[in-house]
């Protein structure tokens, strides 16, 4: 996998766990979030922002404050998160995930599931 | 929806794990994830972890996490009866396992309805002992499945 799509991926777990835990239907479920440890997790953020090249951190950033997240599956050959048909043969099986690529249509970054 | 998650080729009746770490990995097998994949939703697994146990007390742990790699979602059931140090809320052994995972995208925020449905079951099992002299998969996963009837 590209090393770069791997920490985007990183990324996006950790910013969906950040947004669940505020969630209140989540809070209500009652599992411990300890609030001094948000930080440590944030630490580790910084720390996979630090190890991306600065412009695709920006633009995980845009697409972030566009669509609510930076990076999208793309599921039965569909992105996830506009939902248009990938064109196909773009890339060979064996390729996917082999370098970073964005949706044709929305632009998110993709990871081919 | 967690009747249909629950699946004898995803319980594990004898845990080998001793530790957080090892129960995690443990609990990820039956699903046979390639491993960049398992690494990264161990990764994640982690993470939440690391905020605050998922170790509810009274024995029971709910590890669960959702995931870009992941494409749906999945239940393991993992029972250990040496019991396993999770740093629960009780700081007392964890002897049963709840692995929820999702894919990020979650329609009707099924994962997180699932998820209390997981937490309201693991809160019967923790009043009863039975399930743990249970050897058989099968009858291990009808056991669940008439607690979750008795709604
Ligand atoms: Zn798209």
């Amino acid at each position: 996998m590209n090393e770069d799509l791997e920490r985007l991926i990183a990324l996006h777990d950790i910013d969906q766990l950040l947004r669940e835990i505020e969630n209140p239907q989540y809070r209500d479920l009652g599992f411990e979030v300890k609030e001094q440890r948000k930080a440590d997790l944030n630490k580790a953020r910084q720390e996979i922002v630090e190890s991306l090249p600065e412009s695709i951190y920006r633009k995980y950033e845009r697409l972030r404050a566009k669509y609510g997240r930076g990076i999208a599956p793309v599921v039965g050959g569909i992105c996830m998160n506009c939902f248009i048909q990938m064109p196909t043969a773009v890339v060979g099986m064996g390729q996917k995930n082999q370098q970073l690529e964005t949706c044709s249509n929305c632009g998110i970054f993709i990871y081919w599931v | 929806m967690l009747e249909k998650l629950l699946r004898e080729d995803r319980v594990i009746l004898d845990m080998k794990a001793k530790t957080k770490e090892e129960a995690l990995k443990e609990l990820l097998q039956p699903l046979h994830l390639d491993p960049e994949k398992e690494e990264i939703v161990y990764d994640a697994l982690l993470k939440r972890e690391s905020i605050g146990s998922t170790g509810i007390g009274k024995g029971i742990a709910i590890p669960h996490s959702r995931s870009l790699v992941l494409d749906q979602v999945a239940l393991v059931v993992g029972r250990s009866k040496q019991g396993v140090d999770f740093d629960a809320l009780d700081k007392k052994p964890v002897y049963l396992f709840f692995l929820l995972l999702a894919p990020p995208q979650d329609p009707g925020t099924l994962y997180l309805i699932t998820l209390g449905k997981i937490a309201h079951v693991a809160r019967k099992l923790s009043r009863r002992k039975d399930f743990m002299d249970i050897e058989d998969p099968k009858e291990f996963v009808e056991y669940i499945r008439k607690l979750l009837e008795e709604e």
